[in-house]
């Protein structure tokens, strides 16, 4: 500045600044706080809970949160607000994880745990007994078969924010009805289930108005069966019955030679399609799932899944129909798999099934006794509504508050700092 | 006293001093350890073999201890070592006592006055007190401590026992567990040379099958109880011990014990004695041999885990056909197994005193007997292997098998009797008119045509087991095929088609196999007809003993086919499909078979429900009877589940080791990051 | 769907193509009294061969001493442990017969001990009912053999179904015929055959 007359201009300008600031700050504060109220610190506001509960603090309250509150506190909050006291919250930087718990329809029995959050978070699992595994998180979450678990499962983070669900003791339902000819798949895909642990119902043609029938094969009842797999065509004259219980909420298992017929068609996820590889005896040895007969299931009906392709082939595909789940099956004569493959084969095709019926069955799961949290952020925002002043600059726990106050220090400072060197008091 | 003299009695009195404190140090030091393995015992009750080790191990530190004593301090022993010594301790001497004692030269009376007038008994006395009273006193100290511990921690110690097991350590002051201690002693078969052992505290008794087993306690349990499953085992009291005796069981069982509402689990877990592996080395594969004389040696090798009883060779001899077979067996080459675990043994086969004849198999193996007395013996037998006798007519194959008798006998027959008919008409011929001769002749003609045609039903093998290939052609000179067409055809077959169809025409069978010498004889056949048609029985003749020949020569030639390819029999499944009564046929319900899952799934279910017992004792119970049935199916699991019930036992923290045995039985967790669109897919 | 092959065990020792009409005739009595699909000739498959495990239904006979090898045993023993049944009939109808004595030593070995069929097994009402157990054979009946009838057939259980079943009762003499020979019998007696197969193939 050249002249004094500038540096006065400049001086007046900077004071001026400097007090609209601390008006705005004050003004923001008496806003925020209307009616009058109080805030407390971060940490230390969950052992200020009682006290507030036998003298409410005012009218208002809102509380800072640096974490997601213990499911306690959380609900002490929600009491004070039924009570009378306004609650609001705070809080910028909070952990959004969630974790869903479900029993395996698989008598070998397994827990399905589905978490979401944050991506490329680990979450540590663990349950009553003690540490199950880790799960990372993909871009939309992350899903983890866990072979037993035990009580309530927990989701920890790094940071020590943890989620928690019951496991629950589902598998009422323990029948499955299998309809189809006898032969060497009806055969092994019941002893493949039996040995799984499932009770087995079949109906197996012989000849003409000739059945064999293994266990007692009831009306088919989602009361009575879990899943129901048809395996050719003698499953047709059931269709209705079949259709009926699948709307209703049933699972059913289409094998390729059932996926033809027509009396399936409108339950359907896909196909009918066409055989790809001729069936008979296959000259070489059967080694593996792919080396099966084929056949291609395509087009998929919209909103079906498809689950598996093999050489480009889809063999599985599942979808919805009614309240039930329909699974249909493009690879044939799994026993051979079973039979011929190397010494795993025959657990392999064993778990293929159970996981096949597992993916149709449906398994009622009554909630657990345990107090469980498993989405805390979601019950925050469930209990105490959004967080308040989230972009307000008069809220003291806003950083732009923090920058006008600097920035009034500032100029205040410049203004003083600038008479002195100019010699004025 | 003259120096020499004072420095002797001071070294007698340090030599002593030494020695009280070797003995004092090696006492203190094997009294402590002594000391500290009584305290370890009270504290953890330590096993015999580690009390025995205690004790040998006191003893020999003690030892070493005062020889390091002894050898630190030899400068006692010696009159200079003493008086350097002593010149140290008394710097007054000015070296007078050394210069004496070492008699370097000098005044002697002026050395001796000297030495006389210095008094060294004060340091003599301090270094006998500083030596001797801090090893004595530590030791008293230690034998002092050691005496007061309970007399049955001092008994254990001072004297362990296999058999002390049931001394309380702590005395007659009660346990907490009022089943410990608790002594095992496995005595194993005789025949199987181990060794006896003396288990403390054991969760589980892994043990030979067939070992003898004695259970031992103080006997302060009242009315003690103790059973395998639902039979019951006698209790004997003994003095200030109940025992136990019983045999291991075949399989994994738990001992339990009862004393009013306190009950113990003990694990048995029998070890099974292994049969034993008996390997055939000669002869190394199966043979044929045409000589029904000569020896075959058999060599062969078996081994046992305990030792072997006896080992031998077996033979079986078949003979016959058909349904006809007869069979004979012997043993040879016995040989003692002398208890070692590893014999060979060799035998001579001697084929002339087995009277052996073509066709007969000889099947051989080697059979070894182990020691097992108690559960056994254990037989084993190797690999058989077959040396058969080859028959005369048989020499191409030991895989082929005679042929049923051929038509060709009938054949030879007939063909000779028209030989005969027609050689006397041809002698009668120049008595008899033209037409005359030339009737009989066609009557000769229709025979040879006939038996042409049964040899041509030998010849051709047809698919689908229809012969009758002349018939086939229909009348006679239908056929296009001529002799020589037909033998080129079968030549071709044989040779140049590498045993492809022949086929004569679309709507007949194919021909899948040739006889060629009768074809020779159904050609010489065809020739002799075609004379004998014209009236011309002289120029039959030649054919008709070619084609004897040719019936001869078949008759003698190998007619062999392969085994493993009979004459397929194809279903004409079109034609019997439901064919059948049906009427009978109601297949019965089958009862839904016990489905129990899988082993793995059967366990962890049960595992979870003994966790969900926790912390109560019996959910420890549970996972000892649980452990038992695991041990064959999921030994890994078994194992893992051992170290938590005896952590459980002890009160230690049993959850690494619970969560270890849950990943082993119930596997990996799979995991995705990602949510998929259809949850329990494969 | 794949059709059902009748399969033969061929085996090292012994002679294992002794009744080489027997698959016929079984074939033709699943398809005369069945709609099951079936192969119309049979299959003879190595017992020590992998491709053992393609056929789960297999029968064994012979006359002479049976003694399987170390593969022929570990085929034998993966085609039970993945639920195959082996079919093993004493073609000299004689307990005291080397077949008898080594066919039982080597199934105890492979598969575990045989015990009795009791006559009301599920087996005798798979399809036909046979409420007296297994149907007699001329050959018990004329004095050939060990001249007994045999009451039961033998069978070693694995999981509550058949994994092994032992018959001495000379099937394979019995059923060793031409199928086209079964119409001049009053009563077919392959009807057992049927039973046999329907069994495997269901449990």
């Amino acid at each position: 500045m050249r002249s004094p007359a500038d540096r006065r201009i400049l001086e007046l300008l900077l004071r001026a600044a400097g007090l609209a600031g601390l008006v705005w700050l004050i003004a923001g504060s008496f806003m925020s706080h209307r009616p009058a109220g109080r805030v407390s610190l971060a940490t230390r506001w969950p052992m200020s809970l009682p006290e507030w509960s036998l003298n409410p603090p005012a009218d208002s309250l809102t509380v800072r949160l640096a974490a997601i509150p213990e499911r306690p506190a959380l609900d002490w909050l929600v009491a004070l607000r039924r009570a009378g006291t306004h609650v609001t919250w705070s809080g910028a930087g909070l952990t959004a994880l969630a974790i869903e718990v479900e029993p395996r329809g698989d008598p070998a029995g397994g827990v399905l745990v589905r978490a979401g959050g944050v991506p490329d978070r680990t979450l540590a699992l663990r349950d009553r007994l003690g540490a199950l595994d880790s799960l990372r998180l993909g871009r939309v979450g992350g899903t983890a078969i866990v072979p037993a678990a035990e009580g309530v499962v927990a989701a920890t983070i790094r940071t020590g924010e943890s989620v928690t669900a019951a496991v629950g003791a589902g598998d009422t339902l323990r029948r499955i009805l299998v309809l189809g000819t006898a032969g060497w798949e009806s055969k092994f895909v019941v002893a493949a289930l039996s040995e799984r642990g499932w009770m087995v119902d079949a109906r197996l043609a012989v000849a003409p108005r000739l059945t064999v029938l293994a266990g007692t094969p009831t009306t088919i009842d989602t009361s009575v069966y879990t899943a129901v797999i048809a395996l050719d065509s003698t499953a047709a004259p059931q269709a209705d019955a079949i259709t009926r219980y699948v709307h209703s909420g049933g699972g059913l298992i289409l094998a390729p030679d059932a996926v033809g017929l027509r009396a399936f068609r409108s339950l359907l996820p896909a196909g009918p399609g066409r055989a790809v590889a001729p069936s008979g005896l296959p000259v070489e040895r059967v080694t593996s799932r792919a080396e099966l007969p084929i056949r291609d299931l395509a087009p998929l009906q919209p909103n079906a899944v498809a689950l598996e392709r093999v050489n480009g082939h889809l063999v599985a595909a599942a979808g919805r129909a009614g309240s039930g789940r329909v699974l249909a099956l493009g690879l044939g004569e799994t026993w051979r798999w079973r039979m011929e493959g190397d010494e795993s084969a025959m657990a392999a095709h064993r778990s293929w099934w159970a996981a096949n019926v597992a993916a149709v069955a449906y398994v009622p799961v009554p909630r657990g006794k345990e107090a469980t949290d498993p989405a805390p952020l979601a019950s925050l925002y469930q209990s105490l509504g959004s967080p308040v002043n989230a972009g307000s600059g008069a809220n003291p726990g806003n950083s732009l508050s923090w920058v006008v106050l600097l920035g009034v220090m500032a100029s205040l400072l410049g203004e003083w700092a600038s008479r002195r060197l100019r010699g004025t008091a | 006293m003259n120096a020499r003299a004072r420095v002797s009695t001071t070294r007698q009195q340090l030599s002593a001093a030494v020695i009280g404190a070797s003995l004092g140090w090696g006492l203190a030091v094997a009294m402590i350890l002594l000391l500290l393995a009584a305290l370890g015992d009270l504290v953890f009750g330590l096993a015999y073999e580690i009390r025995f080790v205690t004790r040998i191990g006191a003893i020999a530190l003690g030892v070493v201890a005062a020889l390091v004593v002894l050898l630190r301090n030899r400068g006692a022993w010696h009159i200079e070592g003493v008086a350097l010594w002593l010149e140290e301790k008394a710097p007054n001497l000015n070296y007078a006592l050394v210069t004496l004692i070492q008699g370097a030269g000098g005044s002697i009376a002026a050395l001796e006055q000297h030495v006389a007038q210095v008094d060294w008994r004060a340091p003599v006395r301090r270094r006998i007190g500083r030596g001797t009273v801090p090893p004595l006193l530590l030791a008293s100290i230690a034998t002092g401590a050691f005496l007061l511990l309970p007399a049955n921690a001092v008994t254990r110690i001072r004297a362990p026992r296999p058999d002390d097991g049931f001394l309380a350590p702590r005395g007659s002051g009660e346990s907490a567990d009022p089943f410990r201690p608790l002594l095992v002693r496995v005595m194993p078969p005789a025949y199987s040379g181990q060794a006896e052992r003396t288990l403390e505290n054991p969760i589980a008794v892994a043990g030979l099958q067939g070992s003898r087993l004695l259970i031992e306690g103080p006997a302060r349990l009242e009315a003690l109880v103790a059973g395998i499953g639902d039979s019951g085992l006698s209790v004997a009291t003994n003095g200030d011990h109940w025992s136990i005796s019983l045999e291991m069981p075949a399989s994994p069982r738990v001992l339990t014990l009862t004393s009013g509402t306190r009950h113990h689990l003990l694990t048995l877990e029998p070890e099974p004695d292994s049969i034993p592996q008996v390997q055939l080395l000669l002869p190394s594969r199966d043979t044929a041999r045409r000589a029904v004389t000569g020896v075959v040696q058999l060599d062969a090798r078996a081994g046992d885990d305990f030792g072997l009883d006896s080992a031998w060779f077996e033979y079986i001899i078949s003979s016959g056909e058909g349904e006809n077979f007869t069979f004979r067996s012997g043993v040879l080459g016995r040989h003692a197994g002398d208890d070692n675990r590893s014999v060979a043994f060799t035998a001579l086969l001697t084929l002339d005193s087995l009277h052996l004849a073509g066709g007969n198999v000889i099947h051989v193996r080697a059979v070894a007997r182990d020691r097992n007395t108690t559960t056994g013996p254990g037989l084993a037998a190797s690999e058989t292997r077959t040396i058969r006798i080859l028959r005369a007519d048989e020499g191409d194959s030991v895989s082929v098998d005679a042929m049923a008798p051929a038509q060709g006998d009938s054949s030879l027959l007939s063909q000779r009797m028209l030989l005969l008919l027609t050689e006397t008409l041809q002698r009668r011929r120049p008595r008899l008119r033209r037409d005359t001769v030339v009737e009989e002749s066609r009557a000769i003609a229709r025979d040879q045509s006939a038996l042409r045609r049964r040899v041509a039903d030998v010849i051709f093998m047809r698919l689908g087991g229809e012969g009758n290939a002349e018939e086939s052609e229909g009348a006679e000179g239908e056929s296009e095929l001529t002799p020589e067409a037909l033998m080129r055809a079968a030549s071709d077959t044989n040779m140049a088609n590498g045993g492809r169809p022949l086929d004569f025409s679309q709507d007949e069978s194919p021909v899948v196999a040739l006889n060629l010498p009768l074809l020779e004889a159904y050609n010489a056949m065809w020739d002799a007809g075609r004379e004998l048609e014209i009236g011309e029985p002289g120029r039959a003749i030649p054919h008709m003993h070619a084609a004897l020949d040719a019936i001869q020569r078949a008759r003698q030639a190998e007619r062999l086919y392969l085994r493993g390819q009979p004459k397929p029999v194809v279903v004409d499944l079109s034609r019997v499909r439901l064919a059948g009564k049906l009427t009978d046929a109601s297949p019965a319900p089958e009862s839904r078979r016990e489905t129990n899952g899988e082993v793995s799934a059967r366990l962890l279910d049960r595992f979870t429900l003994a966790l969900a017992l926790l912390p109560d004792e019996r959910a420890v119970d549970s996972l000892t009877v649980l452990r038992i049935d695991a041990l064959h199916t999921a030994p890994g699991f078994a194992q893992a589940l051992a170290q938590a019930i005896a952590e459980l036992r002890t009160g230690r923290d049993a959850t690494e080791s619970l969560v270890r045995a849950r990943r082993l039985l119930a596997g990996v967790t799979a995991t995705t990051a990602d949510l998929p669109s259809w949850s329990g897919a494969p | 769907m794949s059709e059902f092959v009748f399969a033969t065990a061929q085996y090292e020792s012994g002679d294992w193509d002794s009744a080489p009409l027997l698959p016929a005739n079984i074939i033709d009595s699943v398809a005369r009294y069945t709609g099951l699909a079936v192969a119309p000739t049979g299959i003879i498959v190595s017992l020590g061969s992998q491709d053992l495990l393609r056929y789960p239904l297999v029968f064994l006979t012979g006359h002479l001493p049976v003694r399987f090898s170390q593969e022929e045993s570990r085929m034998l023993r993966e085609l039970i442990a993945r639920g195959g049944m082996l079919f093993v009939d004493d073609h000299n109808h004689d307990v005291d017969g080397v077949f008898h004595r080594t066919a039982v030593e080597e199934i105890t070995r492979v598969a575990g001990p045989l015990r009795d069929l009791p006559n009301d097994h599920p087996l005798y009402s798979a399809y036909f009912h046979f409420t007296d157990g297994p149907p007699t054979t001329s050959h018990e009946l004329n004095g050939w053999g060990d001249n007994l009838v045999h009451k039961h057939l033998q069978a070693v259980d694995r999981d509550g179904r058949i994994a092994v079943l032992y018959s001495s009762k000379d099937y394979s003499s019995e059923w060793n015929y031409h199928p086209e020979t079964k119409r001049f019998n009053s009563v077919d007696n392959t009807r057992f055959a049927v039973n046999l197969v329907v069994y495997a193939l269901t449990r």
